[in-house]
């Protein structure tokens, strides 16, 4: 790949503006501020709060989480801890158990050396010995306020991208500086020539697993064996809905390709709409249209795949050149918008060459705090791979 | 290879016999020849049967012009039937059957949604797959009937205002010229890419509530209204759409006062849904009259162990054979 294309550079503020780009004139990007500055919460807000009770077993919370549609539950509060000032252990989502159920899986693995240093993981693997692990165990602990106020709802990510897919699209300046192709943005979040995380179509289920809860993504994608090229994509909600019923163990060794026609088959049998197998875009849609695209599809997230032959290419370990060429989630898309990542931008706008690979930023809205594999390594292993700032 | 009996394989196949691998690989050689010579918009005349989607559900013979919309393959449990039937037919008959190529005409769809599962099944390995999907890569995109009627698997594009346009595409060069066979070769094919001219016109679907374009659900293609509809009638003098690609649970549906129309012909879908299905003839004066029928009762278990796919009840069998 040739880097010879400039890297914009970004500047960036602290937590209370959001990022703005040096390309964008200032007036533009204040009014657009502006208007986002006066947008209300609770007018956003798309998915109920259901509270499960913290002793809820993990499987019976993700059947709740199955049978309901939704994203996430919060988790209650613990009855034997104190203050109970707060309503809300943490949030529980398909990550979760993506990472408990690898857990599962893999705990023989894990040397007693390190399970020493993880107390968390050994709370769960003594419970597990009990019968039963509790989901506050297994989720990812939240900061709510003190108050126990009566919350309203939970605004998701989708949320945030629909509201600027609107806002732009009656917004001519920003639409116009939407409209430019993937490839010529700076929004360091989209690494498009980076790695992707991917596993072959071959590769098994439990890989796929591993590498999702090790690596504090929601999704890899699946690639053919010969040719490289995308063939689709495994979740972790896709995990949820077929790994986690699963009577047995089986299902761990099968190989991604049967997974991914297992996962695909319901789709549109009843209504006869079929669907692409794998959501994608190229370097040169533009950002607007993937926006547009991720809200059609319902996709928290579309890969970047390049049309025609590259001649030299990122490739993922010993695979042959792969076509799939970067991802944009549903994070990139309001990116611009959300104060979440100014850190992370003010590290990289001065980093003339290729930035490293940091395959966890794409879930940084979702952090990954409650991957149970590596939960209390996550701090460190994310601290080791942002890196120093140059000049 | 000794020169095959075209006849007797299709014999064959209504007995619901498979083809032995090689000769399918020459059969599906020669048909990819015959394909070639074809524009991206092929011309034919009324009288026409129209078949929509089929899925593998059974096959057939035929008595008229035939023109098929595509999506042979996938659901079903006979799509190796069905498709090495229609490549015979078109092989013995390319002037009197028309096959159009569908957005399960690929080597991604089928591999996630059955054709390459009941391929390897069947011949116990993944050859076969191979020769149809390449033969898949050569068929036509569109079909216009007496200058009027304009057929297609999906929909429209927003890339394509007139037919000459659809003529220019190069269906052959697809999209795939990455797939590397080992890192010195390229080898070329033409799978059908997510985006674009080609991949709107299989994968599209029409939007009663709607005027303009839209991205599809789907994840490919568009959603359309009706004034995209008028505009492509009006630029190209065209009276009628005709086009598959959706679920009828009545069989068939027109939309936009009647200038469009979907035909669906796989009755009671993945053995659930419990549709009708129905074929479309289209007269010489223009006339249009589906036939509508139900899928036959021993499909309607949990999936038929008979071969009774080709009896598919109701009026069939004065069509068909």
């Amino acid at each position: 790949m040739s880097f010879s294309r400039r890297r914009l550079s970004v500047s960036s503020t602290r937590s209370d503006s959001p990022t703005v780009f040096t390309v964008v004139p200032k007036a533009d990007s204040e009014e657009w501020v502006s208007a986002w500055k006066q947008v209300l919460a609770k007018e956003l807000i798309d998915s109920p709060v259901v509270e499960v009770d913290a002793d809820t077993s993990v499987e019976d919370a993700c059947e709740t989480l199955l049978s309901k549609d939704l994203q996430c539950l919060a988790v209650r509060m613990p009855h034997e801890r104190s203050p109970q000032t707060v309503p809300f252990y943490g949030l529980f989502d398909f990550a979760d158990v993506n990472a408990f159920l690898t857990l599962a899986a893999t705990r023989h693995k894990i040397s007693t050396d390190e399970l020493r240093e993880k107390l968390r993981v050994q709370d769960i693997l003594k419970a597990a010995r009990e019968g039963k692990v509790p989901v506050y165990l297994v989720s990812m602990l939240i900061q709510s306020p003190s108050s126990p106020s009566e919350y309203l709802g939970i605004v998701s990510d989708r949320a945030l991208l629909s509201w600027l897919t609107n806002y732009a699209q009656r917004t001519p300046n920003l639409l116009k500086y939407l409209s430019a192709p993937l490839s010529t943005l700076p929004l360091p979040s989209m690494y498009l020539y980076m790695s992707v995380i991917a596993a072959r179509a071959s590769d098994t289920v439990l890989d796929a697993m591993k590498l999702m809860s090790d690596e504090g993504v929601s999704s890899v994608a699946v690639v053919d064996d010969e040719t490289g090229g995308l063939l689709s994509a495994v979740s972790v909600t896709d995990i949820g809905k077929v790994v986690a019923p699963a009577q047995s163990n089986q299902i761990l060794s099968t190989p991604l390709k049967q997974l991914v026609a297992r996962i695909k088959e319901p789709d549109g049998s009843t209504d006869g709409v079929d669907k692409f197998p794998v959501y994608s875009v190229t370097p040169n849609s533009t950002l607007f249209y993937t926006m547009q695209k991720l809200l059609a599809t319902n996709a928290h997230r579309v890969f970047v795949t390049e049309e025609s032959p590259m001649s030299s290419s990122p490739t993922f370990s010993s695979m042959a050149p792969t076509n799939l060429c970067g991802i944009v989630s549903v994070v990139d898309g309001t990116s611009q918008l959300t104060p979440l990542v100014p850190c992370l931008l003010l590290t990289h706008s001065h980093h003339p060459s290729p930035p490293p690979p940091i395959p966890s930023r794409r879930a940084h809205i979702r952090t990954r705090l409650g991957s149970v594999g590596s939960f209390e390594g996550f701090q460190v292993r994310w601290a080791e791979r942002v890196p120093v700032p140059e000049g | 290879m000794a020169p095959f009996d075209l006849d007797a394989c299709i014999a064959q196949l209504l007995r619901k016999q498979l083809l032995h691998e090689a000769l399918l690989r020459e059969i599906c050689a020669k048909t990819k020849e015959v394909l070639m010579r074809e524009s991206n918009v092929v011309h034919v005349s009324a009288p026409v049967t129209v078949v929509g989607d089929i899925h593998g559900i059974g096959g057939y013979a035929p008595h008229t012009n035939y023109l098929f919309l595509g999506d042979y393959v996938d659901r079903g449990l006979f799509s190796v039937e069905t498709i090495s039937l229609l490549t015979c037919l078109k092989l013995r008959w390319p002037d009197r059957v028309q096959l159009i190529r569908g957005n399960h005409e690929s080597r991604a769809v089928t591999q996630t949604y059955g054709f390459y599962t009941e391929c390897v099944r069947k011949y116990g390995g993944s050859h076969v797959w191979t020769y149809f999907t390449d033969m898949f890569d050569f068929l036509t995109l569109s079909v216009v009937i007496d200058d009027r009627i304009f057929c297609v698997h999906g929909g429209l594009s927003p890339s394509i205002h007139s037919i000459d346009q659809i003529k220019v595409v190069d269906r052959f060069r697809g999209a795939s010229c990455y797939y590397a066979r080992d890192h010195a070769q390229l080898t070329h094919c033409a799978e059908i890419p997510h985006e674009g001219p080609m991949a709107d016109l299989v994968w599209s679907d029409p939007d009663p509530e709607k005027e303009d374009f839209a991205i599809s659900p789907r994840g490919a293609g568009y959603t359309f209204g009706s004034g995209v509809v008028y505009k492509f009638l009006e630029t190209n003098k065209m009276s009628h759409i005709l086009r598959a690609h959706q679920l009828c649970m009545e069989g068939y549906t027109s939309l936009f006062d009647e200038h469009l129309s979907t035909v669906w012909s796989a009755p009671n879908y993945c053995y659930r849904c419990g549709n009708s299905a129905s074929i479309l003839e289209v007269g010489p004066g223009g006339s249009m009259f589906f036939n509508v029928f139900q899928a036959a009762p021993e499909n309607e278990r949990d999936g038929p162990s008979h071969q009774t796919a080709q009896n598919a009840g109701g009026k069939l069998p004065e069509y068909f054979l």
